[in-house]
């Protein structure tokens, strides 16, 4: 099993401190939010480079450190201190022996100049002791907030304890530089794994509150102090009386009193949420880029793929286009998936295995949101690609995501199943609905009841399977896969799909995801667009000194972004990805590109020839004639006596939510 | 002028009186004549709402102002002086009938406007009235001493603004009798027996679907023009399936009685759907009326609540001070354990072994096991984390089987792991504390104690089927037959079927009421076959009778043959449709060209043609104007040869 509890460290450090000394709360608090603060520093340091760590950095490790160095085997008796100094000691280990395990891998082919990474590491090793003696010497802030309840003697204590929190993470810097550097020289291109200073950081932290917690009960068995309700809140009887009383009051009329109390209350609670803060997950990961360069940069666990998007674009200046997507590649099982804005990164890449060979790429995806670029292809529930005014493909998404739920395309048709365990394709009749995949058993009719549910949504995500025709005798390939995320290696949880052509493959693809996601689909687009639209100005006109400036040279900045739909999809994967995905993205950018050149800012100027032949395209009614009456007479059927016409509404064209009622 | 005499029968003077006779001249205008008639009947009383029906005409005479002559009445016309307003029979959506006054002079669309008010619906415009299946009388007279909730007492004029009072429409709060109507409206019904469902009548095809829609009254006439007599019985129905703006808040007993319509056509077979789709509804109900019947006045109150918001900014002060506070952050540190004996089996694992007992822990999202209770302090045999995993039940409280089937993603594939616990209350404990932790929540979690409950009440359920104990046997329990349609009454026995609810239960147990019925509203508004009203026509040029099946943005051709689509068109495409009302014609024509052409079979082209122009109606709606009901729009659109 490769999970095991994150929270595996407190409790023993908990234990430990049970038998320990007495701790002062208060104390305790002040050394949190000095430690978030320091957090803060060197997590917002600008350049991800700085923080030179390469890959995915996997924070189970420590839980899981080598043998002999479980955390259940700190010192126990030596109180706070021994436990904390435990803590330093046990993950610099962990990243030697990280390195160790790294050491056997073949060298890959990396832009990396060793110099420049050394110096960077240097760079990050000296923030980083810096922010440790900042840590040291700083008079803390927030220890005033709780001045009421501070004790004799804490402050001198706190300033001990500080001081070691900065050795502590010097310790770790030491550490994580060398495993991290290990790993360059060995140039392993893909993601490395190593213990990070921030998860140590954590780490400090979580013992910390294990402390925090171990502290309660002394205080409540001391007895010589009536601190009951410390057991609800850090607010003393008095002030939560006050805060009580004062509820609701505009703060002009409050005493003086009431305002202390108030500010306390307030102290507290910002003290506190800096210290919710201060425990909040880091990753360094390596995102990858079109060219085979690559990105070092710090996530946290709050941040959604939007936001780690968008502090990508900031950083690249490579036009802001709705296309920039980061994406998932499984490398063991060939397939790939683009991350949906709103989901959560940290959470997504904490199912990678330690030893994982997966990358997120960051490059532009067409497919993305190709869904509301062009929705008359998908939600129709069409064969033919064709064409649609702005004004219809706005009508349409309101109406399929505008209401109170969202309606899933009709998709359904034979697609090949792969069999499970063998090595066949097996034609089955498939229909999505908004409760899962269903599949018609065999002898019995389309209908609802007698539907055979092949698999629900809620646990697996669609994948897009590379190259199965040649890995998995597939009969196309067009294959998406559809999995738990968790899943990582070959396994018969894993379902393979097969379609016919990349259209049929895109529709159940993107219908799946609505089907899965729903609204937050089209709120992911709107805020997407929103985005690309605002920072349009900007990129076109620094767009040259952009290009100089920007870290990888054929990294499409904003005009090969904007003539995208010359180019297509498969300049835009560089020749290292020159796998599958390059192949499929071409097809379907060629089967595509017609629906996207509506959308193009800057129109090209040598189009291709569209591959597919226009559907016979409606004559966009030239302003919807919403004449008077005699002309509303107008029929369709010789069969209809004028008298008897009803012609209700006259030549009406598109009763869309937004057109104003047709006058009368 | 001439003067004639005019006789008008006075419906209040009973049905034997004679008719009075007034002196009248043709340029008397209708006032004057009602006027007359009130005088020389020289009874004080409330006239106001009484008007002149023109028997042989079929019409009223409501413009006070125009003359006889306009009017074209003569001395041989039958006139009857009766109320607007007359007692209705109302089926609703959940089944009870409620007696109101309802107005039978203005087209049936403001009548149901009027209802709606009175009952403190919003968006009228989406409900209208039909007449209802004749029920068989099976010489069971018992049926006719249902329970009828009365409104006709409620004052006509007390409705016309809606305000709250006690988190009610002010007009429902004069009597406890009134009350108990306001209950009946907002709050779901209790479950179903089995044996009711069944006696229902069910469409057994889509043909069958087709002849409800029939029964549809005109929204462009009144109920006196369209035979509807006082007392008479008629359903309101949400006929236009496109739901405007929802709010949980506003919309008591819209959504309540919305739940009760899609829970009906979803009982009956009305709309289909999946196996897996139906106990997931099943789920829902139960999990609706189990929390319905907990707290009853949750949805009242929730409105009261409104008034006090200054009340509940400082509630919000105080909590978010506590929820931040270090205690509960502590409180999570020292995450509640559970610690006991239990048996696992892996079935993966190619062991002739069967279920092993170690002493188990279960603690933040993880269980680790151990070879015995001694030795719990050391390195645990396995750590399994939960968070992600599947969760599915496997109980047989008759036979005391107890297994919790965990399926555990990893990064090889998923791992099957079942626990077998050794009595129920050990089962709840383990089997929320696993569901929560597959939510990636653990022990700590304020939910826990009542995920703890939610399935012990359902072991319950479980328990009284088991022992044969039949629907009867006690009001307490409840059979899972109630929850289904009666196909799956014959496919599967009440046992079979209750694992098979809880399975879909547990992702909806948490729900709070409101958020259960939506979610109810939403799956089913999620079903393919969602807002198809169906209606048999014959398109022109073709032998065969065909299905018309009209929804919210599209018309679908249905070949009775095979019962497949045949064709898709959307409104969005739809240039303008004529109705030839003589050889009862609908005609549209489409943008690209298309033209078709049919005839309706099971229903008056008329009831097509709102369908129609209904939705087109509906799609206009827009938030910034939501508030007025734009009447004359949906008049014009429905109305017909009447709106020319």
């Amino acid at each position: 099993m490769a999970n095991f509890s994150y929270r595996f460290s407190i409790y023993n450090i908990t234990e430990a401190l049970n038998q320990g000394e007495k701790v002062d709360l208060d104390a305790l608090m002040a050394d949190l939010s000095s430690i978030e603060q320091e957090l803060g520093t060197s997590g917002t340091k600008p350049s991800g480079g700085s923080m030179a760590l390469l890959g995915l950095t996997d924070t189970k490790l420590k839980q899981k450190p080598p043998a002999g160095h479980s955390s259940r085997q700190q010192p126990v008796g030596g109180g706070g201190w021994g436990s904390r100094g435990a803590i330093g000691s046990r993950v610099s280990p962990a990243g030697t022996a990280r390195e160790a395990s790294r050491q056997g891998r073949p060298p890959l082919a990396s832009n990396f100049s060793l110099d420049d990474i050394t110096a960077q590491l240097e760079k990050a090793s000296l923030s980083m002791d810096e922010a440790a003696c900042e840590t040291s010497s700083n008079p803390l802030s927030s220890s005033s907030s709780s001045s009421t309840t501070l004790r004799a003697g804490s402050s001198q204590r706190q300033h001990r304890r500080t001081g070691s929190v900065g050795t502590v993470s010097e310790g770790e810097v030491r550490s994580f530089i060398h495993s991290s550097r290990s790993s360059i020289t060995s140039a392993s291109g893909g993601s490395v794994n190593s213990a990070s200073s921030m998860d140590s950081l954590d780490s400090v932290l979580h013992a910390e509150s294990g402390r925090q917690q171990a502290a309660v009960p002394p205080l409540a068995d001391g007895g010589g102090q009536p601190r009951s309700n410390t057991e609800h809140s850090y607010l003393d009887k008095e002030t939560s009386l006050i805060l009580r009383n004062i509820a609701g009051k505009p703060s002009h009329l409050l005493t003086k009193e009431e305002q202390a109390a108030k500010l306390k209350a307030e102290n507290i609670r910002v003290a506190l949420e800096k210290i919710k803060e201060a425990q909040v997950k880091k990753l360094v990961i390596r995102v990858h880029l079109s060219d085979e360069s690559s990105k070092t940069m710090m996530v946290d666990e709050r941040q959604t793929v939007r936001q780690v998007l968008d502090s990508l674009l900031d950083k690249s200046h490579c036009g802001y286009s709705s296309d920039w997507s980061l994406v998932e590649a499984i490398t063991e099982l060939q397939m790939e998936r683009i991350f949906e804005d709103h989901e959560n990164l940290v959470e997504n890449l904490l199912n990678w295995t330690r030893d994982s060979q997966n990358r997120i790429m960051f490059t532009e995806r067409v497919e993305k949101y190709a869904l509301f670029k062009n929705p008359q292809n998908y939600l129709l529930g069409r064969k033919e690609t064709c064409e649609m005014p702005e004004r219809n493909k706005e009508a349409l998404l309101e109406e399929c995501f505008g209401g109170t739920s969202v309606s899933v395309p009709e998709m359904e048709g034979v697609l090949w199943l792969k069999e499970d365990g063998k090595k066949s394709w097996k034609k089955r009749y498939f229909l999505l609905r908004a409760s899962g995949i269903y599949y018609v058993p065999k002898g019995k009719a389309k209908t609802s009841r007698d539907l055979a549910c092949f698999l629900q949504l809620d646990h697996v995500n669609v994948y897009l399977g590379q190259e199965y025709k040649s890995k998995y005798k597939a009969p196309t390939d067009y294959c998406m896969v559809l999995k738990h995320p968790q899943i990582q290696k070959k396994s018969q949880y894993i379902k393979y799909l097969c379609c016919d052509d990349i259209r049929t493959l895109q529709q159940w693809i993107n219908s799946i995801r609505i089907a899965k996601y729903g609204k937050q689909l089209y709120i992911n687009f709107q805020e997407a667009s929103r985005k690309s639209e605002a920072a349009y100005d900007w990129t076109s006109l620094s767009s040259s000194s952009i290009k100089s400036g920007s870290s990888s040279s054929s990294l499409p900045d904003s005009q090969s972004n904007s003539s995208q739909s010359d180019s297509g999809v498969s300049e835009m994967i560089s020749s290292g990805h020159t796998r599958s995905q390059s192949v499929v993205s071409s097809v379907f950018s060629d089967a595509w590109r017609r629906g996207t050149q509506g959308e193009m800012k800057i129109d090209s100027i040598s189009r291709p020839i569209p591959v597919q032949i226009p559907a016979p395209f409606p004559q966009p009614s030239t302003s919807p004639s919403r004449s008077s009456l005699p002309d509303s007479l107008v029929r369709s059927e010789d069969s209809c006596p004028p008298h008897l016409l009803c012609p209700l509404p006259p030549r009406q064209t598109r009763p869309t939510p937004r057109a104003p009622p047709p006058p009368m | 002028m001439a003067a004639w005499d005019l006789s008008v029968i006075v419906e209040d003077l009973g049905a034997d009186a004679p008719p009075i006779t007034i002196s009248v001249a043709s340029d008397l205008h209708i006032g004057g004549v009602i006027l007359k008639l009130v005088e020389k009947m020289q009874i004080k009383r409330d006239w106001s709402d009484h008007a002149l029906w023109w028997e042989q005409k079929q019409r009223w005479l409501l413009r006070t102002a125009w003359t006889l002559e306009k009017c074209e009445v003569h001395a041989d016309a039958r006139l009857i002086f009766m109320p607007q307003h007359k007692p209705l029979k109302l089926g609703l959506p959940n089944g009870l009938t409620l007696k109101l006054r309802a107005c039978f002079s203005n087209p049936v669309f403001q009548t149901v406007m009027g209802i709606c008010r009175l009952l403190s619906i919003r968006h009228p415009e989406e409900l209208s009235l039909l007449r209802p299946v004749e029920e068989k009388k099976k010489k069971k007279d018992k049926d006719l001493s249902e329970d009828i909730y009365d409104l006709t007492e409620v004052p006509l004029s007390s409705v016309s603004r809606p305000c709250l009072y006690n988190g009610m429409p002010a007009h429902f709060a004069d009597s406890d009798k009134l009350e108990a109507v306001y209950k009946m409206l907002s709050v779901t019904q209790p479950l179903p027996a089995p044996e009711a469902i069944a006696k229902q009548y069910r469409p057994a095809s889509v043909v069958d679907k087709a002849h409800i829609n029939g029964r549809w009254l005109d929204s462009s006439r009144c109920l006196m023009q369209q035979g509807v007599k006082e007392n008479d019985r008629l359903w309101l129905r949400f006929k236009f399936f496109s739901f405007y703006d929802i709010d949980p808040k506003y919309d008591v007993v819209r959504v309540t009685q919305l739940y009760e319509q899609a829970r009906w056509a979803i009982l009956l077979e009305d709309i289909d759907c999946t196996e897996e789709e139906m106990m997931l509804f099943g789920s829902l109900q139960y999990h609706i009326s189990k929390v319905s019947q907990s707290e009853p006045q949750m949805l009242c109150s929730s409105a009261a609540l409104d008034d006090l918001e200054t009340a509940l900014q400082s509630l919000e002060v105080k909590m978010e001070g506590e929820s931040s506070s270090a205690s509960e952050l502590l409180k999570t540190m020292t995450a509640p354990e559970l610690n006991d004996y239990l048996k696992i089996f892996r079935p993966k694992r190619l062991t002739l072994k069967g279920y092993k007992q170690y002493w188990f822990k279960f603690q933040d999202t993880s269980i680790s096991y151990f070879k015995s209770k001694e030795e719990s302090i050391g390195e645990p045999i396995q750590q399994i984390n939960l968070k992600g995993c599947e969760v599915a039940p496997d109980v047989n409280v008759a036979a005391q089987k107890f297994l919790i089937k965990l399926l555990i993603p990893a990064p090889e594939g998923m791992n099957e792991v079942y626990l077998r616990c050794e009595n129920e209350q050990q089962y709840a404990e383990w089997m929320a504390a696993c569901r929560l932790a597959s939510k990636g929540k653990s022990l700590a979690d304020s939910t826990f104690q009542s995920e703890i409950d939610s399935i012990r009440s359902f072991l319950a359920m479980q328990k009284t089927n088991g022992s044969q104990g039949h629907a009867d046997a006690g009001d307490e329990s409840i059979n899972p037959h109630s929850l289904v349609s009666p196909r799956y009454h014959k496919k599967y026995k009440p046992k079979q079927l209750t694992p098979r609810i809880l399975d879909a239960y547990q992702n909806v147990a948490q729900l709070s009421l409101t958020d259960a019925l939506m979610r109810f509203l939403q799956i089913w508004q999620a079903l393919p076959d969602f807002g198809l009203s169906y209606v048999v026509v014959r398109f022109k040029g073709s032998r065969k009778d065909e299905v018309l099946g009209i929804a919210p943005n599209r018309l679908i051709r249905i070949d009775l043959g095979v019962g497949d689509v045949v064709k898709t068109w959307r409104y969005n495409n739809m240039k303008q449709w004529n109705v030839n009302w003589d050889i009862k014609q609908v005609a549209i024509e489409f943008e690209g060209n298309v033209n078709i052409a049919f005839s309706c079979l099971t229903a008056d082209c008329k009831i097509v043609h709102e369908y129609i122009g209904g939705y087109i109606f509906m799609s206009t709606r827009s938030r910034e104007k939501s508030d007025v009901l734009n009447e004359e729009l949906f008049h014009k659109l429905t109305g017909g040869h009447e709106a020319l």
